[in-house]
């Protein structure tokens, strides 16, 4: 046989149709959900649940961990059916027309509510919710918190939640606070050294990343793990699957992770 | 006496390609508490192919430095709008192209981290067989479709990021030398799937095929080394025969490639390992710097 490099080659690109295949299993269903705006629209929302669960996902478009767990979110939601509402409520974006322009790339699913930064502070408030993103809510048909996490879940922990919204039980809570800090800037940049330093005090000497834009690798790094593109020198805290938005200074930083505790 | 200069030119080869294996691994470490090295010298690229998550690697690949760049999400829009992130594959390309028309594939006889493994796994005691020359360009057609093409214009997500597919499906140099290391040393933080056990089978067979054929990853498989092949074919240092070649064919029998230099001593295969030099009886065979002339 003159061609032995064809079939070699074919053999190689087995796994691209089950990688591509399994993308789209994955993939938010390729095209959103509603986007609504405003408290209103999401009591509208709870209000016509008509007893069944809700589960809640707060979450903002800067939050690596809170973008990763949104397709398993449409998993699950596309597993629960009509027995349950899913919500995704963008409390981290001031600015409308960042959401709007991530879904344009990132198609959701599920429904979206985007609240201002004052309804944000108001909704936070009504559900006592940490600084952190992400933080779900399940609530009962009563509309009764049953289940809270603080940090990405996985497709387990929700399905769990939300049958157990429907049958009275609570999905177990996982422990664990490994603090985790990522330090963006540029290397000589002394904005940039005191955020490193304050990093080391909370997260120790491995607890912290430094990623420098300009370097190809770093800069995919922070594409990876959804760190903004923009508005560096910045630090954001991370722990337990959850991430506080990002901050400039030092002080800043020492008070997100009070705030995280 | 052509024996033994081939000994000594084999002794001083592979302590080129130890020398550089170790000057590019210098974080050691890193094998044993199972960590990259994210230091700023990972900026740089290794000439050769060898995994950026090597646990002892301090430098990159460049290949998989490339599909990770062209598999940025919106990386056309970064490249033309000239966003610093984006131009960062000019300096890869330009890495690659240089080294090419220098040298060819010099580096891959010379420094490359994994044709340096098949040299040594070829030495293992077995059965020897020849290679089928006909599997010889699928490493160009790896380099187009897997390196170039699909992380630069396939998106599974629209607006999201690309895959670097080299690396992703078929790069046994990233599962022996970065995989398999990194899953040992902490199996917990992995969710190994689909994805690592064919990469894995992938790597044991390429492993094994190096046992009983000389360098079949290098004559079959890597993009790097097409990428450098091609360049080859003009670059400025390169083998030379000269006309007293009596066309004995001994040559051929020591090319690690299955290359006969004597026919075709601008090949696109040659590695400028240089053991056809020292083998040659008439001494018709040598490395040279030319400048387009046809050797």
């Amino acid at each position: 046989m003159k061609a032995l490099w064809i079939p070699l080659v074919l053999f190689l690109l087995v796994p691209l149709p089950v990688v591509l295949l399994s993308h789209h299993s994955h993939d938010l269903s390729g095209e959103n959900g509603a986007l609504l705006s405003g408290i209103g629209a999401l009591d509208s929302v709870l209000a016509a649940a008509g007893g069944r669960p809700v589960l809640i996902n707060f979450w903002a478009t800067w939050c690596g961990p809170c973008v990763r767990e949104l397709p398993v979110l449409q998993e699950v939601a596309n597993t629960a059916g009509n027995n349950a509402v899913f919500l995704a409520v963008d409390i981290g974006d001031p600015d409308l027309s960042t959401l709007e322009s991530f879904r344009e790339g990132n198609p959701i699913g599920i429904d979206v509510v985007w609240l201002n930064p004052v309804e944000a502070e108001s909704i936070a408030s009504r559900y006592s919710l940490a600084d952190v993103l992400p933080v779900t809510l399940v609530l009962d048909g009563g509309g009764f918190e049953t289940s809270r996490a603080i940090g990405a879940r996985n497709y387990e922990w929700f399905l769990s939640a939300v049958e157990g919204a429907s049958s009275g039980a609570e999905a177990e809570e996982e422990d664990g606070f490994e603090v985790h800090v990522y330090v963006v800037g540029s290397v000589d940049d002394p904005a940039v050294a005191a955020l490193l330093e304050a990093s080391e005090e909370i997260a120790g000497p491995e607890g912290y990343d430094f990623l420098d834009p300009s370097v190809p690798e770093d800069s995919i790094r922070m594409a990876e793990a959804y760190l903004p593109m923009g508005g560096w020198p910045y630090a954001q805290l991370c722990a337990g699957g959850a991430c506080m938005p990002p901050v400039g200074t030092p002080e800043e930083l020492h008070a997100a992770f009070e705030n995280m505790r | 006496m052509h024996r033994n200069r081939l000994r000594n030119q084999g002794l001083v080869r592979r302590a080129v390609q130890f020398s550089a294996l170790l000057a590019t691994n210098l974080h050691l470490s890193g094998w044993v508490d199972g960590t990259i090295y994210t230091g700023g010298s990972k900026a740089f690229f290794i000439p050769g192919l060898h995994c950026y998550s090597c646990p002892s690697s301090i430098l990159a690949c460049p290949l998989g430095s490339l599909q990770s760049l062209l598999a940025a999400p919106n990386f056309w829009g970064m490249l033309a709008t000239g966003r610093p992130d984006a131009l960062v594959v000019l300096s890869v390309i330009g890495f690659i192209a240089f080294l090419g028309f220098l040298a060819g594939r010099f580096a891959c006889g010379w420094i490359c981290p994994f044709g340096l493994l098949q040299d040594l796994l070829y030495r293992i005691p077995s059965p020897k067989f020849g290679f089928q020359d006909s599997l010889r360009p699928a490493k160009y057609a790896l380099l187009f479709i897997l390196v170039l093409a699909l992380p630069a214009f396939l998106r599974p997500v629209a607006g999201g990021a690309g895959d670097p597919w080299f690396c992703k499906i078929v790069c046994p140099a990233g599962t022996s030398l970065a995989g398999w290391p990194l899953v040992s040393a902490s199996p917990a933080d992995f969710q190994l799937g689909f994805l690592f056990w064919w990469k894995s089978s992938i790597a044991i067979l390429i492993l094994l095929w190096a046992v009983t054929v000389e360098r079949p990853f290098c004559r079959s498989l890597c993009p790097l080394g097409a990428a450098w092949g091609l360049m080859g074919r003009v670059s400025l240092f390169r083998m030379r025969v000269a006309e007293s070649c009596i066309s004995c064919g001994k040559c051929q029998n020591v090319c690690p490639m299955g290359i006969a230099i004597y026919r075709e001593p601008g090949s696109s295969e040659c590695i400028r390992c240089g053991k056809c030099a020292a083998i040659c009886p008439v001494g018709a065979i040598s490395h040279t710097v030319s400048s387009g002339e046809k050797p």
